[in-house]
């Protein structure tokens, strides 16, 4: 008999990446990738039982991922203004035909040395934002500010990351 | 590939969509530049796939700045409470009827990252187990995607004043928004939210409004005190409670909300919240173990919980003069023994060649102009003093008070010392016994407008030696 345990942490290990660009592509909102790679992972956990572990179990996680993402979206959507979900589902189908990728663990160290060296008031942007869970209108009305200055300034500061972590990773 | 050009007006669009707060314009005016421009959703995916990883890092290592140090750190310890998250209901249950609750992924690691649960096929079957349980539960008890559904009431003599009605409250009744629940003198009352592991615990003669649930939990805390225990909240939707000084913004954590007509005082006891007076706007960010008061005329700062003053003990002086304590090689840094007390006072009996100090801060609760008073009784040639600082800084002490000065009986009132609330001073005593006698040593105040009362530990706390 195979040993199973590690084969299935290490598959979900292995493809952890692969299908959180999955959701990402089939859901394309904000969160929703990370909740569809949990349910997913859980479903393919409930039913460990009924896969051949020896074979390549991508073409089942795509399927999963598929179906999850599905009912995922239509949930998501159906609670959105008539035009804002007319936008979701132009997104959504631009972005099945993306090639994306998830974040791995280099990068992920990559942007904590990034975020170490950021200046004052963009680390001040980054708490208020990813920490406290402020929008860009809550932090625009703290800060005296517009919000869609506040916007462009987080845009452009994830931007800023972005360019730092490539370019840690290419000094690495 | 290069990047698209993307104009600013894009950019707080796509932005806007990164956080779903889009207005139906703002959405048309986006869907007419992706039409425009399709490479741009390249851009937005790029935007969603960053905000997971920065969210991720930024929960891992804590704060990206606050008043000690503007640094990225790891957090020194992992969060206390245990998030929780449903993260599938509705249409999700259409194939699987699973509704999991799940350790929310910005906070905890990945479970199949923790390893442990595939060592055993039992703990896997186990695991499969719960998880169904779990499901099922959740699935029985409805969805409420991190999100409260409804708001349970536990507890009696209590009342709910709902629009121009009065309404007795009762187990289980369902709280709505702009509810003010009134908990009586003698009650106490609970709410909580469904199966989320929140709760908010309600003391009597508080009074509590419901405001809001439509981004987070909103409360207006009118009187009274609330003890918290709040579950880690959903990105953007921070349980928020207002009180008519202050606002506490809440992610996860637990804490007690203390509102009075001319103060709020806020102690944490997990977690962080962050902690914004309304007169002025100023926030502080109080951690586990601290407190804050918003209040006019004091400093909007974290500060240790009071209770007590550190105390150290040197005993078989060899020296007989007064200064056979700082003569002794092992002062200051060597006692023999450290502890705490909890007030300010001390008492000894039958002793000899001793040296006792009292070491910690001393937190006004208003500002203005205090006096202080040494109780002592103690034979000559024993002696003790008392010194303060005008800050918190050992260093800068100087003596306010000594035996034979302003002590019992004393006519002459001691000088006036100005502080201010919200700030915390150090002070200090020391008392040496060289001649075998009993000795007692306490101290009195008098806060504006108050007073003289004996100073206790409520506002003091003691001082950390390294």
């Amino acid at each position: 008999m195979p040993n199973v345990e590690p084969t299935i942490e290490g598959l979900v290990e292995t493809h952890a990446g692969f299908v959180h660009a999955l959701a990402l592509r089939f859901a394309p909102a904000p969160g929703l990738a990370e909740d569809i790679a949990q349910q997913v992972f859980l479903e393919f956990l409930a039913k460990a039982s009924q896969w051949d572990l020896t074979h390549d179990v991508r073409p089942l996680l795509a399927g999963m991922t598929r179906n999850v993402a599905r009912r995922c979206w239509r949930d998501h959507t159906r609670a959105l203004p008539e035009q804002t979900r007319e936008l979701a589902e132009h997104i959504r189908a631009l972005a099945e035909d993306q090639d994306v990728r998830w974040h791995d663990e280099e990068e992920t160290r990559a942007l904590r040395h990034c975020l170490d060296r950021l200046p004052d008031k963009s680390r001040q942007l980054v708490e208020l934002h990813y920490f406290v869970d402020l929008t860009s209108v809550d932090i625009a009305a703290r800060m005296a500010m517009k919000a869609d200055a506040v916007r462009r300034a987080l845009f452009r500061l994830r931007g800023q990351l972005r360019k730092c972590i490539q370019s840690v990773l290419a000094r690495a | 590939m290069n990047p698209p050009h993307v104009n600013a007006e894009t950019e707080a669009l796509i932005q806007g969509y990164l956080e779903s707060t889009l207005t139906p314009e703002e959405s048309t005016r986006l869907l007419s530049s992706l039409k425009a421009q399709p490479e741009l959703v390249g851009v937005l995916l790029d935007g969603l796939r960053m905000d997971a990883l920065i969210r991720e890092v930024v929960s891992q290592t804590g704060p990206v700045s606050d008043t000690t140090s503007t640094r990225f750190r790891p957090a020194s310890a992992p969060l206390q409470v245990s998030p929780t998250r449903t993260i599938s209901a509705g249409p999700l249950d259409e194939e699987s009827p699973n509704v999991i609750l799940f350790p929310q992924r910005v906070s905890a690691p990945r479970f199949w990252q923790t390893g442990a649960l595939w060592k055993r096929p039992a703990l896997l079957a186990l695991a499969a187990s719960v998880v169904l349980l779990l499901s099922l539960s959740v699935w029985y008890f409805g969805p409420t995607m991190g999100r409260p559904v409804f708001a349970e009431l536990k507890g009696v003599d209590a009342s709910i004043e709902r629009g121009t009605e009065f309404v007795p409250a009762v187990n289980g009744m369902a709280l709505r928004p702009n509810d003010v629940l009134r908990v009586g003198t003698n009650a106490s009352a609970t709410i909580a939210f469904g199966t989320e592991k929140t709760r908010l615990e309600l003391t009597g003669g508080t009074e509590l409004k419901l405001a809001s649930l439509t981004r987070g939990k909103r409360f207006a805390l009118l009187a009274g005190v609330v003890e918290a225990s709040v579950a880690r909240q959903r990105p953007f939707h921070p349980m928020i409670l207002t009180t008519p000084q202050a606002e506490a913004r809440v992610v996860g954590t637990r804490f007690t909300l203390t509102a009075s007509p001319t103060a709020t005082r806020l102690d944490v006891t997990e977690g962080t919240v962050r902690f914004t007076r309304i007169s002025d706007e100023k926030f502080v960010r109080v951690g586990a173990g601290d407190y804050a008061v918003a209040t006019m005329n004091s400093e909007l700062a974290a500060l240790p919980k009071t209770g007590g003053l550190l105390r150290e003990w040197w005993s078989d002086l060899t020296g007989k003069t007064m200064f056979a304590l700082h003569e002794d090689p092992r002062f200051p840094n060597h006692p023999d023994t450290r502890d705490t007390t909890p007030n300010f006072e001390l008492q000894v009996a039958q002793t000899n060649r001793l040296g006792v100090r009292l070491r910690g801060y001393l937190h006004p609760p208003v500002t203005g102009d205090y006096q202080f008073w040494m109780i002592y009784s103690l034979r000559e040639p024993n002696y003790a003093e008392v010194t303060m600082s005008r800050n918190e800084r050992p260093a800068d002490r100087v003596i306010i008070t000594r035996t034979g000065i302003h002590g019992r009986g004393a006519s002459q009132a001691p000088p006036p010392i100005p502080m201010v609330a919200g700030r915390r001073y150090y002070v200090e005593a020391q008392i040496l016994i060289t001649s075998e006698s009993d000795g007692r040593l306490s101290m009195e105040w008098k806060p504006p407008g108050g007073t003289r009362e004996p100073l206790t530990g409520k506002f003091l706390s003691p001082f950390k030696p390294k």
